[in-house]
C-alpha cells in the first residue's frame, strides 16, 4: 500500500518537478497514516501479550 | 498477571495534563511572544514601507497625468490661435481687396466725371469758335462789318438749335 | 568478569589490528608528506584512518564485553507502562519523572533564551537563533491559519509548546532514558487535551447547538455513530504516537541486546533515525491532525 503511494508521488513529480517540495510532504503525511492502522494492531497485540 | 494494572492511569493523567499546561503558559510567555513580537512588528514595518512607496509611485502618476494634460493643452491652444490668425489674415486681404476695389471703382467714376465736364468744356469752346468764325465768315462774305452783339446773339441761337438738334439726332 | 580463552583472544587480535593501524597511518602520513598531491597515498592514508577507528571500537567492545559478560541474547524486556517510583509516598510512574525532568531543563533553557538572546535580536534581517526560532513560530503560526477556517486565539502557541514539549521527550531517549512519549498515559494525556480543545473551539465559533447539530448533519440517523468516531479520534492520536515512539525504542532495544559490548559506537548513531527524525515527522502529523479535527469542528 506505500508502494503504491510511493509510486504516484513519484509519477507526480516526474510530471511537475517544481511540486517536488510539496508533493515529499504529502506523501510523508500519507505515509505516516497509512502506517497508523498497523501500529494500532501493535498495540493490540502489546496489550494482549501483557495480559498473559 | 491477571490483567493489565490499571488503577495508577488516572493519577497519572493527572498529573501529565497538569505538567503540560504549566509548560505551556511558562512557554508561551517566555519564547512564544517576544518572537511573535518581532514577526509582527517586521510584517509592519515591510507594510509601511510598502504603502509609502505606493502612495509615491501614485504621486508620480498623478504628477506625470497633470504634466501630460498641461502639454496637450497647450498644443490646443496653439493650434487654435494659428487658425485664428489665419482667419484674420484672410478677412483682412478681403477687406484690402474690396477697398482697393471700391477705390478703383470711385477713381474711374472720377475719371468719368472729369471726362464728361471736358466734353462739356470742349463743346462750349468749339461753340464760341464756331461762332465767331461764322461771324467772321459771314463779315468776309457780306463784307460788310457787323454788329458785333447782334449777330453773335444770333449766330448762338441758331448753333445753339443745330446744337440741340445735332446732340437730340 | 570472567574471562574466557575466546575473550583473550579477541583481546589479543584487538591490539594487532590497532598497532597495525596506527603503524600504517603514520607510515603513510609520512609517505604522503614527502609528495603532496599524489592520489593513491592520500587514499592510503584515509584507509589507514578508517582502520584505526575500527580497531578502536574492537577494542572498547571488547573490554566492554568482559566487564559486561557477554550480551544476553536478543530478549528484550520491556512493559507497556514503564515502571514505578516512590516518591514522598506516592508512586509516580518513571516516565512522569523523566518528563518533570525535560519540562525543567527547557524551561531553564527558555529562561536563558529570554533573558540573553532576545535583547540581541536584530531588526532586518535574522541570522543564527533567531533565525531559527523565527522558522520555528512562522511555521506553526501559518499551519493554524491555512487549517482553520475560523477564530483560533491562542492556538498556535499552546501547538507550539507541545512540539517542543515532544521535541524535548526525544531527545530525552538520546541519553538512554526512556522517553515520555512511549508510555501511553502520556500521550493520552495529550490527546485528551487535543479532544478538549477540538470541543472548546467548535462551541466558540459555532454555539453548543450548532456543534450539536454538526454531528447530526446529514441526517440524525448516524448522531451515535459520530459520537463514536468522535471519541475515536483522541484515543487513535495517541495509540499513533505511542505505538510509533514504542516501536522505536523496541528496536533501539534489540540492537543494544543483540550488540552487547559491541553497541559503544554504533547504537547512537542507528539510533538517530529512530529518536530524532521519526519523532519530527509524529509531531508534524499530531499537529496536522490535531488542526484538521479542530477545523472540521468549526466548519
Amino acid at each position: 500500500m506505500m508502494g503504491f503511494a510511493t509510486a504516484k508521488a513519484t509519477e507526480a513529480v516526474a510530471r511537475q518537478p517544481e511540486a517536488s517540495g510539496k508533493i515529499n510532504s504529502i506523501l510523508l503525511m500519507g505515509l505516516a497514516l497509512a502506517e497508523s492502522t498497523a501500529i494500532y494492531a501493535f498495540v493490540i497485540a502489546l496489550i494482549i501479550a501483557t495480559k498473559i | 498477571m491477571d490483567g493489565l494494572d490499571l488503577s495508577n492511569v488516572p493519577f497519572d493523567l493527572i498529573i501529565n495534563i497538569l505538567n503540560i499546561i504549566v509548560f505551556y503558559l511558562i512557554i508561551r510567555l517566555l519564547v512564544y511572544k517576544p518572537v511573535k513580537k518581532f514577526l509582527s512588528a517586521r510584517r509592519e514595518r515591510i507594510e509601511k514601507e510598502q504603502k509609502t512607496l505606493d502612495e509615491a509611485s501614485k504621486e508620480l502618476e498623478s504628477r506625470k497625468e497633470a504634466y501630460e494634460a498641461q502639454m496637450e493643452e497647450a498644443e490646443h491652444r496653439s493650434k487654435e490661435l494659428l487658425h485664428q490668425s489665419r482667419e484674420k489674415a484672410d478677412r483682412n486681404a478681403t477687406e484690402i481687396l474690396n477697398a482697393a476695389r471700391a477705390e478703383a471703382d470711385k477713381l474711374i467714376a472720377d475719371a468719368n466725371l472729369n471726362i464728361a465736364t471736358r466734353e462739356k468744356e470742349a463743346i462750349n469752346g468749339m461753340k464760341d469758335d464756331v461762332v465767331e468764325l461764322s461771324v467772321s465768315i459771314a463779315s468776309k462774305l457780306i463784307a460788310r462789318n457787323l454788329n458785333d452783339e447782334d449777330n453773335k446773339r444770333l449766330a448762338a441761337d441758331f448753333f445753339e438749335k443745330e446744337l440741340g438738334s445735332m446732340k437730340q439726332g | 568478569m570472567e574471562i574466557t580463552t575466546a575473550d583473550i583472544i579477541k583481546l589479543a587480535a584487538a591490539a594487532v589490528l590497532s598497532v597495525g593501524a596506527l603503524a600504517g597511518y603514520f607510515i603513510s602520513r609520512a609517505a604522503c608528506g614527502v609528495d603532496p598531491g599524489n592520489r593513491k597515498k592520500k587514499r592510503l592514508k584515509k584507509l589507514f584512518f578508517v582502520l584505526i577507528i575500527l580497531a578502536g571500537w574492537f577494542i572498547a567492545g571488547t573490554v566492554f564485553d568482559i566487564l559486561v559478560g557477554g550480551s544476553k541474547g536478543i530478549v528484550v524486556e520491556f512493559e507497556m507502562f514503564s515502571e514505578r517510583v516512590d516518591l514522598f509516598g506516592i508512586s509516580f510512574a518513571e516516565t512522569s519523572l523523566i518528563m518533570w525532568g525535560v519540562t525543567g531543563v527547557v524551561l531553564v533553557l527558555a529562561l536563558l533564551f529570554r533573558l540573553f538572546a532576545v535583547p540581541r535580536f536584530r531588526e532586518d534581517s535574522p541570522t543564527g537563533l533567531q533565525n531559527v526560532m523565527e522558522l520555528a513560530v512562522e511555521f506553526f503560526d501559518n499551519h493554524t491559519r491555512t487549517n482553520v477556517h475560523g477564530r483560533t486565539g491562542n492556538l498556535s502557541s499552546y501547538l507550539f509548546a507541545l512540539g517542543i514539549l515532544m521535541f524535548g521527550c526525544a531527545c530525552a531517549e538520546l541519553f538512554g532514558l526512556r522517553a515520555p512519549t512511549s508510555d501511553i498515559t502520556v500521550t493520552l494525556s495529550m490527546s485528551l487535551i487535543t479532544f478538549f480543545l477540538i470541543n472548546w473551539y467548535g462551541i466558540r465559533n459555532k454555539r453548543l447547538s450548532g456543534r450539536l447539530k454538526g454531528l447530526a448533519s446529514p441526517s440524525p440517523v448516524i448522531f451515535p455513530m459520530r459520537i463514536v468516531s468522535d471519541v475515536a479520534v483522541p484515543v487513535s492520536l495517541a495509540c499513533r504516537l505511542f505505538g510509533n515512539m514504542l516501536g522505536g525504542l523496541i528496536v533501539m532495544e534489540l540492537l543494544k541486546g543483540a550488540a552487547g559490548g559491541y553497541a559503544f559506537g554504533i547504537a547512537p548513531v542507528a539510533g538517530l533515525y529512530f529518536n530524532l527524525f521519526h519523532p519530527l515527522i509524529q509531531i508534524y502529523i499530531f499537529v496536522t491532525l490535531s488542526l484538521t479535527f479542530i477545523n472540521e469542528a468549526c466548519e
